[in-house]
């Protein structure tokens, strides 16, 4: 049975339907890739996902349970977490802190507890402290702990935002154009990541991104989106060499 | 144990040798009533500047309402000791605090969906509600003021619960909680995305900012003896505003500091009669100039701070989270 399935789902902005009738089944441990040119809808297809924007119609179901209707932040508590297109980190505040903020909705303490330092306040925070540490220590960014969020390189912020999502806990994470603005050393460094994180942390990926060469290599399944309908599901290389998408997407190779 | 020493005890220590060493100076008549009154005004601006600290730095919404929270707090304690003879202070205050965050709970809820500017004229908006509903009401004395209140309020009592204001902001900034809190300021909808339940958190803030002001109001009211509704104006949550500003927005250390600053400053211009507006303005324009993030920014003076300076210059050093505010 498919891990998060999409049925359906439609969204209209007044007159505007930037999205119609997407259908979407993710499998445990898959990285599918969304790809189609600028205004198709892909950002708008995460939103619903994540619980940005309402559907107008059609159903999302994570492990069999609905999650049309909740906010982003009980999206984030079933186990789905996201990055964004234009990074958003909490930029003044140090790394650890970055992590270790994603970790909140996984705290029992109470604020009376917090505020009085009663031992589990005061385990707890210990814990997330430690649990913040390991990761960043996984995802190798151990060396920049205490630095502030905005004095990374472009490359680290990237990577610091998807372990942000990481640490929530999430299942399954989707990735904003994760390659945007890289250079061909980082995005292949991205590329590399991207998949050893899929195995270490047994998560499954759904990712945006225009960088094709990276799509191809690390997508198992690409699904291609145009004027918010979808055009062409398949495998990379079926999709590389399907006629609607090249028209509508890839274009011509010129001979 | 070590903890225990450290959450604890040290800051009773370090509070009743504090008090102690003031009371020895009233004794010895080196503290005379002028320089206590002083001294209580910079504990209630204290309690002021970081409640509203709470809401416009930590949590990144701007309020101007921060006088109306205040006057809240004066008017419920004060009916009840006045009006109504209630014995205990104590509950008169918290009674006087959580009247205002009742209000602040209520006054958030539909206005902290708006951002910015907009969250800023709603705040302001409230704060005169709650003035001239009060300069209405004939039960409190209306525009005469509230008058017979019982001082109750000391140098003691205010220094006690400064101390402990600043001890609970700082549990709470530094649990995860607070930084919830401080995620809604850097990026909502980044935090929201993390699992941050954006709407809980901002009324928290609020209600606790409100809470808090409360409090001072009681304060206040039972210093004074008297209040009436023109010690609610909008002025006065400029005023406070100004503090938050100065001492930097997001810095419990900085609230402290710029409250002591600006109400000694304020005592000392008093000399110069009307030029004191125009010193007191030309300061804040020269330091917005050239320190624009406050004296102290969003920094924390702490004692593993400055066990950091001390021990090593050069290498940096995590400080240690719960150890910050010490002063």
């Amino acid at each position: 049975m498919a891990l998060l399935k999409v049925k359906n789902l439609t969204k209209k902005f007044g007159g505007l339907t930037a999205v119609s009738n997407f259908n979407l089944e993710l499998n445990k441990g898959e990285i599918v890739g969304l790809i189609g040119p600028n205004g198709a809808g892909k950002t708008t297809v995460f939103n619903l996902l994540t619980g940005v924007y309402q559907p107008t119609e059609g159903t999302i179901d994570l492990d069999g349970e609905s999650l049309v209707g909740l906010k982003p932040y009980q999206i984030t508590s079933k186990g789905m977490a996201r990055t964004f297109q234009n990074i958003r980190l909490f930029k003044d505040l140090t790394v650890l802190d970055n992590v270790r903020i994603a970790n909140h909705l996984r705290t029992k303490s109470t604020m009376a507890e917090a505020i009085l330092r009663l031992p589990r306040a005061m385990k707890e925070e210990k814990e997330i402290t430690d649990k913040a540490l390991e990761l960043l220590k996984i995802v190798k960014l151990d060396h920049r702990v205490d630095e502030v969020a905005k004095n990374l390189p472009y490359g680290e912020q990237r990577r610091l935002e998807i372990a942000r999502a990481l640490a929530t806990g999430a299942k399954i994470i989707f990735l904003d154009e994760p390659a945007a603005g890289m250079n061909p050393q980082e995005t292949h460094d991205l590329m590399e990541f991207i998949g050893w994180v899929r195995d270490k942390f047994d998560l499954t990926i759904l990712l945006i991104e225009h960088d094709m060469k990276l799509v191809m290599k690390v997508c198992e399944r690409l699904l291609v989106l145009d004027y918010g309908v979808v055009i062409a599901e398949g495998l990379p290389d079926e999709i590389k060499a399907n006629k609607k998408v090249i028209e509508a997407y890839l274009g011509e190779e010129v001979s | 144990m070590k903890k225990l020493f450290k959450d604890y005890i040290l800051p009773i220590i370090i509070f009743l040798v504090g008090y102690g060493i003031l009371e020895g100076l009233r004794q010895a008549g080196i503290l005379n009533p002028y320089y206590t009154q002083i001294l209580v005004f910079i504990g209630i601006n204290t309690i002021l500047t970081i409640g509203l600290n709470l809401i416009n730095g930590f949590n990144g919404q701007f309020s101007l309402g921060h006088a109306g929270f205040m006057a809240i707090g004066a008017y419920v304690s004060a009916y009840l000791t006045a009006k109504l003879h209630m014995p205990s202070f104590a509950l008169a205050l918290i009674l006087g605090g959580l009247a205002a965050a009742f209000m602040g709970v209520v006054i958030g809820l539909p206005t902290l969906r708006l951002k910015g500017d907009y969250l800023a004229i709603a705040t302001l908006g409230f704060g005169e509600i709650i003035r001239v509903c009060i300069l209405n009401i004939k039960e409190v004395g209306a525009a005469t003021g509230l008058i017979g209140i019982p001082k109750y309020t000391d140098l003691f009592n205010v220094l006690l619960i400064t101390a402990l204001v600043i001890i609970i902001a700082r549990n709470f900034i530094n649990s995860t909680h607070g930084r919830a809190c401080i995620s809604i300021r850097e990026d909502e909808i980044a935090a929201e995305a993390m699992g941050i339940n954006t709407t809980k958190y901002k009324v928290i803030a609020f209600a606790m900012g409100a809470f808090f002001a409360g409090v001072a109001g009681a304060l206040f009211a039972h210093y004074l003896m008297y209040i009436n509704p023109s010690s609610f104006t909008f002025m006065k949550s400029v005023e406070i505003l100004v503090m938050v500003t100065l001492g930097g927005l997001g810095s419990i250390t900085g609230s402290v500091v710029a409250a002591i600053l600006l109400t000694i400053l304020s005592e000392v211009l008093r000399a110069v009669g009307e030029l004191r507006m125009i010193i007191y303005s030309a300061l804040l324009i020269v330091l917005m100039l050239y320190r624009p993030q406050g004296l102290l920014g969003t920094n924390e003076l702490s004692l593993d701070l400055l066990k950091k300076w001390f021990k090593k210059p050069n290498k940096k050093v995590r400080g240690d989270q719960s150890g910050v505010a010490e002063g």
